[in-house]
């Protein structure tokens, strides 16, 4: 088992290299000069040769430098681009393509290099609350926003979903099943940006139908003057339509997972066994059968974990939450990719992590499964 | 302006103005924002030498209480308030606005965008403790404007390394009415009445901004009490107007200030098909842009003939914009060659090609693709046939610097009271991927551009200008659009509102003491 896990996570390290080359490689394909359009959306167009300096800081700052050594190999032995016949052409097509690629493996070595070295980079779009522009300070002020939320969704989705797939199971086509069913399915086919909308309007203050909830944010602005119980009461209060449009949709899911692992159970040889010892109905169901059901559940609540950090982008623009959603998005648009590159990383490992604790607990509880 | 500002009695006092961004800032530079919400928060807390009066649109001491332009328009003397201090106590000095000027003319500080305003200028000298002078090398009605910095106090900023004050995100020191507070990442941004502040004190005691995202939301805020102010998109402006007992409630302001920019299609010059005149303004014929903009933006805007701020003297009233007529159309296109000549319903030339044409537009606007499908049915129906595709941004600026496309829509943003269409107009723009990316090349423009430049006086100048904007009327370069108009709703908490020809004016607005004292939820 020891030897195991030690390959496990040693295999986590080229795991962890490919997905960053790969995001890493992506990014800088990218068509089009993000950096130049990046510029431009934020100052207006201006004029070319501040435009020039300003990109060539940036690229050397972000260690985005183009390499043109076989390009201009080519330039030189054939002439300019004009003059090259065909073949030509595609022989420095070839080229650019190598040099791009060089271009990418040397950036990629470089952000290694100083990851190593624990440095994370600078992001250029954001910082905290502190004035820090390094992107882990920057995951770290924006988890506990999406882990509250979501924490507080997975554990409604857990008490909901669990006792209504096992009844479901139960009275397997009876009314509680397919009435259950059909609600979680409608639920899970609502899209998220609708449900959000329409509870903003109706329940959100300032709308259409009863003032209860915040429209925005997860706290009141004088929020650090409250004691604990109020900050909490608060912090609740302004989750409360953000929770509600995590948790509908992760219902269906769980509770089917439930009612099929317990139906599972049900036929099973040990629950006939059971019964016909003359065990009462309840007993067979809650104490032999359920407990087996619920370990599937368990380690699929284990693989979801990682996803606890990762905010719903919808969720968190309606509501102006500043979660790990809007952090990843807004990066990926203004191509700041020291903090891609971080949160690809960090979350790409917690993965991998929760991977392999998903499969130890999964040995743990179930003993027919050994690893070796 | 001392004189144009009320004096507000002690009942009129205190409160906060709790003002909106759709987006967080991404950083709060005193020089160098990178958006336009860091130049907000700093109009709040810097000052600059002069201003405009925000009626009749005419320079007024600021920070300077006279200033002496050369008559050819070269030198530039500014004399500074005795009374001007910062938010600490020290006096504003030459040395300060030197500083300033210096500062975002080092090649290290990230501010090159605004120091090439000032590639013309020879230097910025300090004559005494109170006196500075801008030198500049030709004479250029717009040197005044910009030698009108915003000041920053040498005694907090001093550097030594440019990336340190590059990396300064949230210190701001100035001489104007707020002080900065408070920026918490997601929530808000708070500044608090600068208690040493040199001139009148405006009403409120803190102004904040708040950072919620959706529209909806900002809206219901609005309505909630927790917001005094909300920039709406048309499409809610529309809505709320509607929506019984609303306008009643709330001040709703909707004007046309400098800065809006304008939408316009670009007819790349260059290309064969678009370099007859005849052919674009039969292309601008084609479009209904009155009916464009009813549908697509609630009717809010105004159709345009050229470039500049409609409400400026440099915008000629009389050049209308050209009407909405399919029969004109189709006979310029006639003379110009373009006709069906095979039965086909499209349009063809001598040689029997078909005009046919790529419209590009950017992938994440909804209403530019709206918009194309509109006018690609209306373009088919006179037999020419218009290729919608979009683009992601990144690729799209790439294709604009190549001067890669057909046609394309797209938005100017800023311009103020007084423009300079140099750097989109003047052919020398064209090379090196400059802004006159459309390929406009007209001598009888660049001579006009050039001319007014130089001239000084007004009259003189706008008559110039006037000249310049029929010309772009018969060539039709672009198809003009419209020019936006702001579109803002404000508490009805909120007193003393006016709207100028230049827009709001925060400085006049108050709550007052009683509504003050019932504010909830104060950082």
């Amino acid at each position: 088992m020891r030897a195991y896990l030690l390959k496990r996570l040693l295999l986590m390290i080229p795991t962890l290299v490919g997905i960053t080359l790969v995001t890493y490689g992506i990014v800088r394909l990218a068509p089009g000069d993000p950096i130049e359009a990046m510029i431009r959306s934020q100052t207006g167009d201006i004029n070319p040769k501040v435009m020039k300096e300003n990109s060539d800081r940036i690229r050397q700052r972000l260690g985005l430098i183009e390499y043109h050594y076989l390009r201009d190999a080519v330039d030189r032995a054939w002439g300019a681009e004009e003059v090259q016949g065909r073949g030509t052409r595609v022989l420095r097509g070839a080229a650019v393509a190598v040099d791009k690629f060089y271009g990418i493996f040397l950036g990629y070595g470089r952000w290694i290099g100083h990851l190593a070295r624990g440095d994370f980079g600078e992001s250029i779009k954001y910082r905290t609350s502190s004035g820090s522009r390094n992107p882990l300070h920057l995951i770290v002020e924006r988890i506990p926003v999406t882990a509250t939320l979501n924490v507080i969704s997975e554990i409604f989705i857990f008490f909901i979903a669990i006792p209504v797939g096992l009844a479901a199971a139960q009275y397997k086509g009876k009314w509680v099943d397919w009435g259950s069913s059909f609600v979680l399915l409608g639920l899970w086919s609502i899209p998220v940006i609708l449900a959000g909308t329409v509870l903003l309007g109706f329940l959100g203050k300032g709308g259409m139908g009863w003032s209860l909830f915040p429209v925005a944010g997860l706290h009141a602005p004088d929020y650090e003057k409250y004691g604990f119980g109020r900050y909490f009461a608060d912090l609740l209060w302004h989750s409360a339509l953000p929770v509600v449009c995590l948790t509908y949709g992760g219902l269906a899911y769980l509770a089917k997972l439930g009612r099929a692992s317990l139906l599972e159970n049900l036929r099973a040889d040990y629950v006939r066994t059971a019964r016909a010892k003359g065990l009462p109905e309840r007993r067979v169901v809650y104490h032999h059968a359920l407990r087996n059901s619920l370990l599937p559940m368990i380690t699929t609540m284990v693989l979801t974990l990682p996803g606890l950090i990762g905010g719903s982008i919808v969720v968190e623009t309606i509501f102006s939450l500043p979660g790990m959603g809007l952090l990843y998005i807004g990066a990926a648009r203004a191509y700041d990719l020291s903090v891609l590159m971080a949160e690809t990383l960090i979350y790409g490992f917690l993965v991998l992590l929760f991977l392999i604790i998903g499969d130890i607990l999964y040995a743990w509880a179930d003993p027919r499964i050994r690893y070796e | 302006m001392a004189g144009g500002l009320p004096t507000f009695t002690p009942d009129q006092m205190g409160g906060t103005l709790r003002r909106n961004f759709n987006a967080e800032p991404q950083t709060l530079n005193p020089l160098c924002t990178k958006d336009v919400y860091g130049g907000m928060v700093n109009d709040y807390i810097f000052e600059s030498l002069i201003e405009r009066d925000f009626d009749t649109l005419e320079w007024q001491g600021l920070l300077a209480d006279k200033w002496e332009v050369s008559p050819d328009g070269k030198i530039i003397t500014f004399h500074l308030d005795p009374r001007a201090k910062f938010s600490d106590g020290r006096p504003v000095t030459a040395d300060d606005v030197l500083f300033t000027y210096e500062t975002m003319m080092n090649p290290g500080v990230d501010c090159r965008a605004a120091a090439s305003y000032f590639e013309d200028c020879q230097k910025c000298e300090k004559v005494d403790e109170r006196t500075i002078r801008f030198v500049w090398k030709k004479t250029y009605f717009k040197s005044l404007e910009t030698s009108n910095l915003g000041v920053l106090p040498k005694h907090v900023y001093q550097f030594k390394d440019p990336n340190e004050f590059n990396k300064i995100s949230d210190r701001l020191v100035g001489s104007g009415p707020y002080r900065f507070q408070q920026w918490k990442t997601g929530q808000q941004i708070v500044l608090v009445r600068n208690p040493n502040y040199w001139r009148r004190q405006p009403a409120f005691d803190r102004v904040t901004f708040r950072f919620i995202l959706e529209d909806q939301a900002a809206v219901q805020a609005l309505r909630a009490g927790e917001l005094d102010e909300v920039a709406v998109p048309p499409e809610w402006w529309a809505k709320l107007q509607k929506e019984p007992g609303f306008r009643e409630k709330f001040q709703m302001l909707r004007y046309r200030a400098p800065g809006g920019g304008y939408r316009y299609i670009a007819w790349n010059n260059a290309r064969p098909l678009f370099a007859d005149k005849r052919v674009r303004r039969a292309m601008t014929q084609l479009i209904w842009r009155e009916q464009l903009m009813k549908y697509m933006r609630y009717g809010i805007g105004t159709v345009i003939s050229g470039p500049f701020w409609t409400k400026s003297a440099q915008y000629d009233q009389g050049v209308k914009p050209w009407p909405y007529d399919r029969a004109a159309a189709l006979r310029l296109l006639k003379e110009a060659g373009w006709e069906d000549r095979d039965g086909d319903g499209w349009l063809e030339n001598a040689e029997g090609k078909r005009f046919e044409f790529e419209f590009s537009s950017v992938a994440a606007s909804q209403e530019v693709r709206d918009m194309a499908r509109i006018m690609s049915e209306e373009f088919r129906r006179a037999g020419i046939q218009m290729h919608v595709r979009a683009y992601e941004w990144s690729v799209f600026v790439t294709k604009l610097d190549n001067r890669d496309y057909d046609a394309i829509m797209l938005g100017w943003g800023g311009g103020g009271v007084e423009e300079d269409p140099y750097q989109i107009w003047h052919s020398s723009e064209i090379a090196d991927r400059g802004s006159n990316h459309v390929g406009f090349k007209n001598a009888e423009a660049d001579r006009l551009i050039e001319e007014a430049r130089m001239t000084l006086d007004e009259k003189r100048r706008n008559d110039l200008y006037h000249r310049f904007h029929r010309l772009l009327h018969e060539e039709q370069p672009y198809t003009f659009m419209w020019q936006g108009e702001s579109l803002i709703v404000l508490s009805p908490r909120i007193k003393g509102v006016q709207v100028h020809p230049l827009g709001l004016d925060w400085r006049e607005w108050w709550i007052g003491k009683a509504a003050a004292e019932r504010e909830e939820g104060v950082p």
